[in-house]
Parts: structure tokens; sequence; C-alpha cells
């Protein structure tokens, strides 16, 4: 029974649209996961050496092991928010006659298939090298290992129990804030005594009997639980219905025409996952500037970093929400093509989207005057820059977006809606600005070249009706493709 | 109201839609029906300009729809899931379909409390996301926001599946009213042959994307579509 329902996880995992996707997304993720890879690698060996340079009096396993705690809560906030049981196919199965055990024990198996329990052995495995050819004992660092690896499956099997109520989440990071806080101000030496314990995992191989004791209480508990639970309006299955909160936002109403969009992106982006997260990065971003304007290597030259980083910080938004519109309304992009609206109030309604939150990621970055009002005029160059260029090539570059963006689900990994437009982005937004700044700086000086900047966006405003009357006959052009394609799951 | 003219669509080398010369007149209701692969949902979406026909033009009101975006003031359409906001709860998807069709609130209340039995106390009030409600519920909420700012025309692909029976009967009112003073026109495709003759002053019967019956709805009609399907 179990080859069965492999060959369908075979057939589900080879015809799924991940897989099919555009071959620039497949070696844009070959890449990132060989960079993660080899990180981990470079990581796992070298943390010998550096712990046996930090701490030269204590054996460097016994420094690597006090700290193997702190990578296993992390690990487990990590998955509790990125890590779900999978149950894709299992309602189809529910009712083929395969024994329910068989189900709960195949999901549980198939868990062990996460990014969360095979990049640690990218750490751990060379690790274990470097410590065999320093001439530790063969079987202990064997069964360490094996005790380590072990020790993850742990993780994986909590984090299913834990994941069900916010409670364990809140606890989790409680005990790192505490255990974090009282070794900050030495006030108890935490690390030190489970340091030891992971530490006799080594000294004792038999001691592997305790991960392999764990191991099997948390998936008898797990499995316990999820047969029990195996039911479609039960947690496994069943997912969890909010209540809503409707809002109103009736100040948007100013905007006449484009409002009712306007209203409707804010609870787009309000009420699911990835398009707030676009939002939460705009945000955190905010903050890059911190590391170019405190940074007099940059300040005072007249780097082209300060406005790549202008331009970066207050087209944030424009550039990761603006990059997939409009596959953010695929799932009902028939009913605005149907209604009553015209392609022009509807385009201009994201250009007002996009304007406003220059605007709002300006204000929010004027704390950086601070630093100078220098800066605090590369911003609004920036911003103009932004407004009169960015806007209107982006809107361009968005009419090759044809590819469908659930938005039900997760942020995490999601390269949903991912094609040439996202790649073709770089140049007006990089390329462009950074290659006239640095030409004009070369040639004549920085006034001069953020000037040329200034007034590309300048004028860019000034024209934006005209090109914006253009920018709306390619995407009618462009209607009937993005209708066809955004269907398609 | 409606004219197509020589309109086709062809997908590499299979014609799935051939109608040479089709009217329907204002105020008429027509029921499409036809198996699966019939090319009904093909005609809605060449008249609502989802797809662009290989030959030919239809004109809705005289407006030939690829041409101007204008037939959507006076035309509304409720086809599949595609029509419906997930994350939007059943009133907050009333009112912006209301904004956009230059109905206020106040509009758009009148009109959906006169649908109040056709939902049941399952759907207004429940704050919950169109996205969590069922399939059954999904549909009614897409058909009464069809209704929404006084349509002249009305397209509804399958109305009446996955309804429960109180509220086709209902829905089979509601289109009967539309049409009775030969205000709206109504295009309604269906699986069901009963409802469909019940409520279409003619029934048009597509087979392979080609127009094989057209018939004025009579007595004998349910008989007859009955017939032509069971051959």
């Amino acid at each position: 029974m179990f080859t069965r329902i492999l060959k369908l996880e075979w057939k589900s995992f080879f015809r799924s649209a991940n897989f099919t996707k555009g071959i620039a997304i497949k070696i844009f993720l070959t890449f990132f996961a060989l960079y993660l890879m080899v990180c981990f690698a470079v990581l796992g060996a070298g943390s010998y050496f550096f712990a046996a340079k930090a701490v030269p009096t204590v054996d460097p396993l016994l420094t690597v092991c006090k700290y193997i705690v702190i990578w296993f809560l992390v690990d487990l906030l990590l998955r509790f928010f990125a890590q779900k049981l999978p149950v894709l196919n299992s309602k189809a199965l529910m009712v083929i006659p395969i024994k329910k055990k068989t189900i709960v024990h195949y999901l549980l198996l198939k868990s062990n298939i996460s990014a969360f329990n095979i990049i640690p052995l990218f750490f751990l495995i060379p690790f274990s090298v470097v410590l065999l050819m320093k001439g530790y004992a063969v079987t202990n660092v064997l069964f360490w290992l094996l005790s380590l690896v072990v020790l993850i499956q742990v993780n994986n099997l909590i984090n299913f129990i834990i994941n069900k109520s916010n409670l364990y989440f809140y606890v989790i990071v409680s005990v790192l804030v505490i255990g974090v806080l009282l070794q900050y101000f030495n006030f108890y030496d935490v690390v030190t005594p489970v340091g030891d314990l992971y530490f006799s995992l080594y000294k004792q191989p038999f001691f592997v009997l305790v991960p392999l004791g764990l191991l099997l209480l948390f998936y008898s508990i797990n499995f316990k639980h999820f047969l029990q639970h195996f039911y479609l309006d039960d947690g496994v299955l069943s997912k969890k219905e909010k209540v809503v909160t409707s809002s109103e936002f009736l100040w948007l109403n100013r905007f006449g025409e484009v409002a009712p969009f306007l209203k409707n992106d804010i609870k787009l982006i309000w009420r699911n996952k990835r398009p707030k997260m676009t939002v939460i990065m705009s945000l955190v971003m905010l903050l890059y500037g911190l590391i170019f304007f405190t940074n007099s290597m940059y300040t005072e030259g007249n780097s082209v970093m300060m406005v790549f980083v202008s331009i970066f910080i207050t087209g944030m938004f424009l550039m990761n929400f603006g990059q997939f519109v409009p596959s953010w309304d695929s799932a009902y992009f028939n009913l605005l093509m149907s209604q009553n609206i015209s392609m022009k109030q509807y385009l201009n309604s994201k250009r007002i989207l996009f304007l406003i939150s220059i605007g709002l990621l300006l204000v929010l970055s004027l704390p950086y005057l601070y630093f100078g009002w220098k800066i605090g005029m590369l911003l609004i160059i920036g911003g103009v820059y932004n407004a009169g260029v960015n806007v209107p090539a982006l809107l361009y570059l968005c009419t090759f977006n044809k590819k469908r963006i659930d938005l039900a689900k997760s942020p995490m990994m999601n390269y949903q809606g991912m094609g040439l437009a996202q790649w073709l982005m770089i140049i007006p937004m990089m390329l462009v600005p950074m290659g006239v700044f640095s030409l004009a700086n070369y040639l004549v000086s920085f006034n001069i070249a953020v000037g040329v900047l200034f007034c590309l966006g300048v004028l860019g405003i000034a024209f934006q009706n005209y090109i914006f009357l253009k920018l709306v006959n390619v995407f009618k052009k462009r209607k009937y493709a993005m209708v066809i394609g955004f269907q398609q799951k | 109201m409606i004219v197509s003219e020589n309109i086709s669509k062809i997908y590499n080398n299979n014609t799935v839609l051939k109608i040479d010369n089709f009217e329907i007149k204002k105020g008429q209701s027509i029921g499409l029906v036809g198996n699966n692969g019939a090319g009904k949902t093909t005609f809605f979406s060449l008249l609502l300009d989802l797809i662009q026909p290989t030959t030919g033009t239809i004109k809705n009101n005289g407006i030939v729809v690829s041409e101007n975006d204008s037939w959507k003031n006076f035309t509304s359409s409720f086809i599949d899931e595609s029509f419906l906001i997930g994350y939007l709860t059943a009133e907050e998807y009333f009112y912006f379909i209301g904004e956009l069709r230059e109905q206020n609130k106040a509009d758009v209340d009148v009109l959906i409390t006169q649908f109040s039995d056709f939902f049941h106390d399952e759907i207004l009030g429940k704050k919950k996301y169109l996205r969590d409600l069922s399939k059954g519920n999904q549909k009614k909420v897409g058909i009464v926001a069809a209704l929404i700012g006084n349509p002249e025309v009305v397209i509804l692909d399958e109305p009446f599946a996955n309804l429960d029976p109180t509220t086709q009967i209902r829905l089979k009112e509601i289109i009967k009213e539309l049409t009775q003073n030969n205000a709206v026109t109504v295009l309604v495709s269906s699986h069901d042959l009963s409802h469909v003759t019940d409520v279409s002053d003619r029934i048009v019967v597509l087979e392979k994307g080609r127009i094989v019956k057209d018939l004025e709805t009579n007595a004998a009609t349910l008989t007859d579509l009955e017939m032509y399907f069971s051959n």
C-alpha cells in the first residue's frame, strides 16, 4: 500500500505547478538551494576551528554543544511559522479502502522530507567529518551525529504537537528570551549544563537511547492524535475560519472613482498573508538606510550606493507589491474585466496606490534627516524618480504578468506569479538610475548627477498622463492573455 | 439587444463555436442548453469580451463589445467563482459591486433585503469571507450581485447548479419578474431542462459549437428537448 501512495506522491511532485515552472525560476531556485547548502557546509566545517579559537581552553565540541540548544529552540520557532503537517491529498484517500493507520503513518513519515530536516545535515555532517579528522573517536562521533539527527526528528514531531496553540509559541519565546538574558547578564550560566547534556551524547554512545526513546514517544503521541482526529471537520484536515471585522475606509472616498479599488486593495493587503508580507518587508527595508547613512565611507564620498538606497527605500512597496500587479487580482480578474469599470480606472487605482506608498515611505523615512540634509535631499530625489520613472516603467512591465497568484497560499518560499517581468524590473529600478548617476557623476559632479535623476523623475511626472494613456492601450491588448493565464492554476 | 454576426472561436484547428447569425430581442429570456463542450460558456465569454472571437463580432445594444467598454454599464453577469472576491464578506462584496454600478449603500441594502429569503440567514451578517462559504452559498451571492444596479442584460451561467430546491424555485420567480415587462434581457445556461424551459421564452440548443435547435417555448418544448437529448 505504501508503494502505491508513493507512486501518487511521485506524480504529484513532477506534475505540480512548481515543477513545471519556467526555466529561469528553476535556475534561480537551484542556485538558492546550492547557496544555502554551501553556507551550511562552510559553517559546519568552520565551527570547529572557530570554537577552538574563541575558547582555546575548552574542547571545541563542548563549545559547539553549548549553543545547540539555542539552534533547536530557534528551529522550533521557525517551524512553528512555516511547517505544517502535509495533508494535501489525504481527503481523496480517506474514502478509499486504505487503513487510516497507514495514511497517518505515511503523513508523519512524509513530514520528514522538509528543508527543516535536511538543511541541518549540511551542517552536521561536515562538522562530524572535521571531528573525525581531528582524531575524535569514530564510534563516539557517529553516535553523537546519530543522536542529533534523531533529535532533529524529535523537533519535527514536537512542532506538530505545539502547532495547535499559540500558547506554546510564547512559551518557547519566553524560554529563549529568559535564557539569553540570564546568560547575557551573567546571572546564571544556562548553556553550560545543557551543553554538557549534548556533550554526554558524545561521551557515552549508548546515550543515543535517550533521543531514540524521545522519538518513539513523540511519534506515538502524534500518531494517536492524528488517528483520533482524522475527520474532515476535525483538527487535521479542517482549516480555521476567522471571524471578520469589516471596515469601511471612508476617508478613501476622496479619491473619487478609484476609491472602491483602493479600499479593495487595502483589504487585499490586510487580509491575505502574501500581500501583507510585502508591506511588512517595505517597512523593514526602511531600516536598510541605517547601514549606509551611518557609514562615513558612503556619506562623505559620492557613492552610487546612496542613490541606490534612496530609490530602494522609497520604492520598496512599489517593487514588492507592484511587481505582481495585476496577478494579485487574478482570482477575480474576470469580474473586474466584465464589471462596469474601464481599464483606465482600474490601472489608475493601481497607479494612485503606488504614489501613495511612495509618499508614505518618504514620510516614514524622515527620521533620516537626523543624519543630514544631504540624505533628506537624496530621499526626496529617490521618491521623485520612483514616482516619475519607476511607476510607469513598472506598470508597463506588469502587462507581461499573466501568472495566477493564489492569495490563500503562504508567503514562505512562494514563487507563484514569477515570470519575465520580475527579472526585467531590475533595469529601470536599478541599472538605469545607477548607470545614469555614475556616468554624470564621473563626467560632471555629484550634484549634477542627482540633478539629472531628479529631472528624469520630474519629466516622468509631467508627461504621466500621456504615458498613462499609452499604457492603458497596451493593457487592453494584453487583457485576453491575462484572462487565460490567470485561470491556470 | 444582442446581435452576433458570423461569430466563431477556433483553438488549434478545433472549432469550439460557430454561429452564423444570431439575434436576441430586448426583454427576451433565453435558455442555452447543450452537453459539456457545446460552447455555452464560450459564447458567454465572447459576449463579455473575456476572449476574442476568431471571426465575427458581437454587438450588445449596438455596441461592438470588443471595441468599446460602454456595454458594461447595463450588462451584469455571474459565470463562475472567478466573479467573486474571496477575501470580502458578502456585504462588502455587494457594496463593492454597488459602488462600481453607481448605487449607494442604501440602494444596495434595499435590493438585498428583497432577497433575504434567498439567503436563509446563512450569508448576511455572518462575518465570514466569501472563500469560506459553501459552493451553493457562494453561487447565491454571485447571482444576487449580478442583479445590483438595474442591469438591462443579465447573464447567468448554470445558475441552478449547486442551489437548494427552495432557492431554485425562488430564482425562477426572480428571472420571470425581470423579464415580465420586457425590460431586462436574461441569458441563462443550464443542464436542467425543466428549470430552463420554465424560465425562458426561447430555448437554443448548442451542439459542438453550433446551434442545432432554436425554439419558442411552449407546452411541448420540454418533451421535445428530452427526446432530443436522450438520443
